[in-house]
């Protein structure tokens, strides 16, 4: 397919062009998206990568069995993000464009799926996989040529890590595929040597590997808190932030970047103030107990701020906005912090509304822009240049 | 920083007691038990997953009557109390709570009721600047309650310490008999960490079971932040208005990115608990309570500015209470905590005293 297409002049989709809607970025620069839930209209939309005998599966039991346990009322969807048309939410690339990558300026969006990632869950791996498959068929042959300025996620199975490995070595070649991503509900703790073969496939293929809420406590994975299960959905999206911890810790005390050395972990919707007391422990215990990791040579603080990234969404609220700065900045927020929106969820990020207008300018751009141009650097040179 | 004064009226929240062998808490057991008590799964005894070296007591502590440090009254009201100008101690054993993460429900109802016993008989009734943490065995929650009706009534009994490990986050239906009944009595609940993981509780982590105890280590505080969101969102606090839930060795740093995640989360899904009528964060700060041993904070000391950022946030000066958890391997003398050193004076001198001392109503 052409690649090749892409617009130079930012925030501009050849719908925009079309339309005079073209206009100079409210910052100056260009918004870089690392979180954007686009979808397949329907299910049919995947019939055609599916083998035969998951095609009836998919169309009666999709990802899963209980996909609802800690949805709202409200459902997960801005009620706004329905086309025109009666797309719905994030299934309609033309009104993507127009409802948020025009008018927030997005250069790039990483298109992370919507709906899909459960399939993280299923306990037949080789179901999960196939649809994993299917997907990402899906995103490179019908979704990323409706719209330049759409990156591709590559879903995967981690249940079974060999043969996730061999489809990011299969489909992540692709151009505008530029990371793999996964769910954060799991089995285990992501640092553990089970998973080796997908980080070991994702750094060779140049790919970070994102992980992605919204799974915890569905099918075989581990209760959504150690302390067990919630009752209600307030607690269970409060208590997402802590899975993020476990797999954190997980991944560097387990030396996956020792073992990496080019690997990059990006957390999504996970937030960010609970970085510093966390590397504040773990580099404190990390002196008391640096014999059973021996792998690590260096402050577990020193991985984390080398090869973990955060999305920004949704974005922490105090109170008092500059408790967000002071934690921030305690975090190298400046560094580590990617600018998400989650469109079309509920909970949507505005780029120009979320942040405390108190925030530096710099910061601003390095976590609206630059962050996420340098850890896509490799692909963004090859589109940007038109190789 | 400043360096604080001692101040004569320290009151310390965590202090780790034990008995001398099990032959003391054998004198409070029903016969039927005796021979589980020495069966070695039937003492109530931690026995971690993760292995730590040097940890144990502290290698100043000491009991002059032989046992391990910590379960001789007179040593430990000289040594510490007396020491350090502590005017009040609370007394917590490490090991009892792990009796709720067992399967049976008789054998540990009846040990929790042997520990209190014996706390009231061999340490409260020896010094009125004891103060107990009763236990009680989780497994059956209307057998609990009645436990704390009775030993409970002690005047020097202050709070029900509950095991971190557990099967349902404590805000959970299944709990609530265990708070209303303290609250009856007046009294608060703690959870120690050390629990997690182990008997029929859930793994240590919300991702399932890590590898090493740093990690383990690492975790311990989202066990504390599950209970708490699970408490406040359960409305505890609103049926039990004088309740406080008092949180020991889990950190506190944590704390303001979960209240800020938690409050924000409130407002649009406060459907889900319409019995609240404040912001979560309003709720937690004024019920809960953290000790200060083991706080996480920054490796360098010229750092410890960073670590008041974060608890100025949760208002520190306010929420956190005096630990040392002595005569543990890593116990914190008042004056050398780095959380109390961080402090203004004024802080200081809550921390130290006058937070705990209106906690339990002292003096």
């Amino acid at each position: 397919m052409a690649i090749t297409e892409v617009p130079r002049e930012a925030g501009a989709s050849p719908q925009a062009r079309e339309h005079g809607r073209v206009r100079r970025p409210r910052l100056g620069y260009p918004l870089f998206d690392v979180d954007v839930h686009t979808s397949f209209r329907s299910k049919q939309d995947l019939l055609p990568y599916l083998p035969e005998r998951y095609k009836q599966r998919w169309q009666d039991a999709g990802v899963g069995d209980s996909p609802a346990t800690f949805l709202s009322g409200a459902g997960g969807n801005r009620v706004d993000a329905v086309a025109l048309d009666g797309s719905p939410a994030g299934t309609s690339a033309g009104f993507v464009a127009e409802q948020l990558l025009d008018p927030y300026d997005i250069e790039w969006a990483v298109c992370t799926g919507n709906g899909i990632l459960g399939l993280g869950t299923i306990p037949d791996a080789d179901y999960a996989a196939a649809l994993a498959r299917a997907h990402n068929e899906w995103t490179v042959n019908h979704w990323l040529p409706q719209e330049p300025r759409f990156l591709g996620a590559l879903v995967i199975a981690q249940q079974d890590p060999s043969h996730a490995a061999a489809e990011i070595e299969r489909a992540g070649g692709h151009p505008r595929i530029v990371e793999v991503v996964m769910s954060s509900g799991n089995i285990a703790p992501f640092g553990q040597r089970r998973y080796d073969p997908i980080y070991a496939a994702a750094q060779r293929m140049g790919l970070p590997v994102a992980i992605h809420p919204g799974t915890e406590g569905r099918s075989i994975t581990t209760p959504p808190t150690s302390a067990g299960y919630p009752a209600r959905r307030v607690e269970w999206h409060t208590n997402l932030s802590l899975n993020y911890i476990a797999h954190a810790t997980s991944l560097i005390c387990e030396g996956v970047f020792a073992k990496f050395p080019d690997l990059k972990v990006i957390l999504l919707e996970g937030g960010v103030s609970w970085v510093p007391p966390l590397l504040w422990r773990l580099d404190a215990d990390w002196k008391l107990l640096r014999a059973e990791v021996p792998h690590l040579t260096e402050l577990p603080s020193a991985y984390f701020r080398r090869h973990i990234r955060l999305s920004s969404q949704p974005i922490e609220e105090p109170e008092d906005p500059q408790h967000l700065l002071d934690a921030w900045r305690l975090a190298d927020a400046e560094h580590t912090v990617l600018f998400s929106s989650d469109y079309p969820h509920w909970d949507f990020d505005d780029p120009y509304a979320a942040f405390p207008r108190e925030m530096p300018d710099e910061w601003k751009r390095r976590i609206y822009r630059e962050n996420a141009r340098a850890l896509f650097a490799e692909k963004l040179a090859a589109l940007e240049t038109g190789t | 920083m400043s360096l604080p004064a001692a101040p004569a009226q320290l009151i310390d929240c965590d202090v780790h007691i034990t008995w001398r062998t099990l032959d003391e808490l054998a004198a409070h057991l029903p016969r039927v038990w005796q021979s589980r008590l020495r069966a070695g799964r039937g003492t109530p005894r931690i026995q971690p997953a993760f292995y730590v070296p040097g940890c144990g007591f502290h290698k100043e502590a000491s009991s002059a009557t032989g046992g391990p440090p910590g379960s001789d009254p007179e040593t430990l009201a000289r040594d510490w109390l007396d020491g350090h100008g502590i005017a009040y101690a609370v007394l917590n054993h490490l090991d009892m709570p792990v009796v709720s993460t067992w399967g049976d429900a008789d054998y540990p109802r009846d040990l929790a009721r042997a520990y209190n016993d014996w706390l009231i008989e061999r340490w409260l009734a020896r010094d009125r600047r004891f103060l107990g943490s009763m236990v009680v065995a989780t497994q059956d929650p209307a057998a609990a309650a009645a436990e704390i009706e009775r030993a409970g009534a002690h005047p020097q009994v202050v709070q029900v310490l509950l095991a971190s490990g557990t099967r349902l986050p404590y805000g959970a239906p299944y709990y609530h008999p265990i708070y209303k009944a303290a609250a009856r009595r007046g009294l608060h609940v703690a959870i120690h960490t050390g629990t997690e993981g182990l008997g029929t509780s859930n793994p240590p982590t919300s991702a399932g079971w890590p590898t090493y105890a740093i990690e383990w280590r690492a975790c311990q505080p989202q066990n504390l932040a599950a209970h708490l969101v699970s408490l406040v969102t359960e409305g505890i606090f609103v049926r039990h208005p004088e309740l406080t839930l008092v949180l020991l060795e889990g950190g506190a740093a944590w704390l303001p990115q979960l209240l800020w995640r938690l409050d924000k989360n409130f407002k649009p899904m406060r459907l889900e608990c319409p019995w609240l009528t404040e912001l979560p964060s309003a709720y937690i700060l004024r019920h809960v309570r953290f000790g200060t041993q083991g706080i996480e904070r920054p490796a360098d000391p010229a750092d410890a500015e960073q670590l008041w950022t974060y608890l100025r946030m949760m208002e520190g000066e306010r929420t956190l209470v005096y630990a040392s958890a002595y005569p543990s391997w890593d116990m914190e003398e008042p004056t050398a905590s780095a959380v109390i050193r961080g402090a203004s004076p004024e802080a200081q001198q809550r921390i130290q005293a006058q937070n705990a001392r209106k906690l339990y109503h002292l003096d």
